[in-house]
């Protein structure tokens, strides 16, 4: 559909980035989005100039709150976020998940896997021990993406993370029953950079106890016993 | 007059004082997502509205002017896209981050007010001797400047008072310069000392223009100085 590509579509767009915007600049940069941001959430070396809005986020490196802030800004109902210093992300295959969202067969889109060999160690703890708690939820493979495309509503939460805000949603989502989620293993993986390396540990443990607490909020599990998670999650993990 | 003021809990003391002082006093509609700041206004009897009805309160469009200060960079922004469409006069947003300033103008925010530029200032004078320190003191009108420098180890080239007001007086500069000592008395000797603070104040280009020049000045007492030592140095010569 020629009128829709070129014309503005209610999809926002945030590129989530440390400090470099790569191929993925020009995806950002696209027409087809009605409003188009550029998050730098570390610490940029020089004043960076670009076509696109850009916006630096306080505090420094915490994906989780840079996350959280691209959905404050962003005021349209299809939320598109991306590691704009992804190599992998191209614009046929963001218009491809857009139209699935668009269409209504999904809520939420998500590929190409954004991981550290650490983290991957740490997350599959972290699943196996949601596993017991909720046997009915099955959370995505890889511990953070770089290709997030979602409905709105999921992402608006209040729970606060270091490091995989999606996770959340996802995990909303999947509780709501109804809707569906697609999880791609595309062949491109996306490494994370050495900036975070000793902080995985602290990522995993503040995912995994704001699901418990969001668990807790909407009365799925009850509150005596999500306290007591909360506590073996500090012994357990370390 | 009416004011729409958008409220983090850590501004309402100061934003709610001063309007308070405000003759005739003005219709206040406040919002707010803390708590806290809906109890201060049942206290005060001002009219609260929650962040998510603010969409739908039509009586905006007869509004005069818009406060913006809430805790985060991002939901001033978010509000102030919201507020758009109602076509205020006079919008003023409060920036905590610096890098900001300029998707906030390109939104289009009429004036900005930055918050840590005066936790910066002070903090720098303090840590960072023998450099000048810039500010301006009301943001809204950014054409005046300050600068401020304190002598530290400069203080030991022996520069004296009238050197520097004699090469100022030559430049034709609408601006003020005062000499102040440590305990920010008006200084009574003849040259700087250790712990001295020289003020510069007037419109931005000028000052800059000053503030180039002095530091000119302070190089060429540097290089003289280090000509001397390097004269009092015995060196050997080889070959």
């Amino acid at each position: 559909m020629k009128f829709l590509r070129h014309g503005n579509r209610n999809i926002g767009i945030a590129g989530l980035s440390l400090g470099e915007v790569r191929k993925a600049g020009r995806v950002i940069a696209d027409k087809m989005f009605s409003e188009r941001y550029v998050l730098f959430y570390g610490f940029p070396s020089k004043r960076i100039i670009m076509r696109t809005k850009v916006f630096y986020v306080d505090p420094p490196l915490i994906r989780g709150k840079a996350m959280k802030v691209a959905i404050k800004l962003i005021h349209q109902p299809i939320v598109v976020i991306i590691n704009a210093e992804s190599n992998c992300i191209n614009k046929d295959l963001v218009e491809k998940s857009i139209d699935e969202i668009e269409s209504g067969e999904y809520a939420i889109h998500m590929s190409i896997p954004y991981t550290s060999t650490k983290l991957e160690m740490l997350y599959r703890k972290a699943t196996s021990i949601l596993l017991n708690i909720f046997p009915n939820v099955n959370l995505p493979n890889y511990p953070s993406y770089s290709l997030i495309v979602g409905v709105r509503k999921y992402f608006d939460l209040d729970e606060d993370t270091l490091w995989n805000y999606e996770h959340l949603a996802t995990f909303m989502a999947l509780l709501d029953g109804k809707t569906k989620v697609r999880i791609d293993d595309s062949n491109c993986k996306d490494n994370v950079q050495p900036v975070f390396s000793g902080m995985e540990e602290l990522f995993i443990k503040s995912m995994l106890k704001s699901i418990i607490r969001l668990a807790m909020r909407r009365n799925i599990i009850e509150r005596n016993i999500g306290l007591e998670l909360l506590k073996e999650i500090e012994v357990n993990m370390q | 007059m009416k004011v729409f003021l958008a409220l983090s809990k850590n501004y309402f003391r100061q934003v709610i004082s001063l309007i308070n002082n405000m003759k005739p006093s003005p219709k206040v509609l406040v919002t707010s997502s803390d708590e806290e700041v809906e109890v201060l206004c049942k206290h005060f009897g001002f009219e609260f509205r929650k962040l998510m009805e603010v969409q739908s309160i039509e009586e905006l469009h007869n509004y005069d002017m818009a406060i913006l200060a809430l805790a985060e960079d991002s939901e001033n922004i978010s509000m102030f896209k919201i507020i758009k469409s109602f076509n205020i006069p006079i919008v003023i947003a409060l920036l905590h981050n610096k890098d900001n300033r300029d998707i906030f103008i390109s939104e289009g925010v009429h004036y900005i007010i930055d918050e840590n530029e005066y936790i910066n200032a002070n903090l720098s004078t303090m840590l960072l001797p023998d450099t000048w320190v810039f500010i301006t003191p009301i943001s809204l009108v950014p054409k005046i400047k300050v600068a401020f420098y304190r002598v530290l180890r400069r203080a030991l080239l022996g520069i004296s008072y009238d050197d520097v007001k004699y090469l100022l007086s030559k430049l034709n500069l609408n601006i003020y310069v005062e000499f102040f000592n440590r305990f920010g008395n008006r200084t009574t000797g003849h040259v700087l000392a250790a712990g001295d603070y020289i003020v510069v104040s007037g419109f931005e280009d000028d000052v800059n223009k000053a503030v180039k020049e002095l530091e000119k000045l302070f190089r060429k007492y540097e290089e003289i100085q280090a000509s001397r030592i390097l004269q009092q140095i015995k060196t050997k010569e080889y070959g």
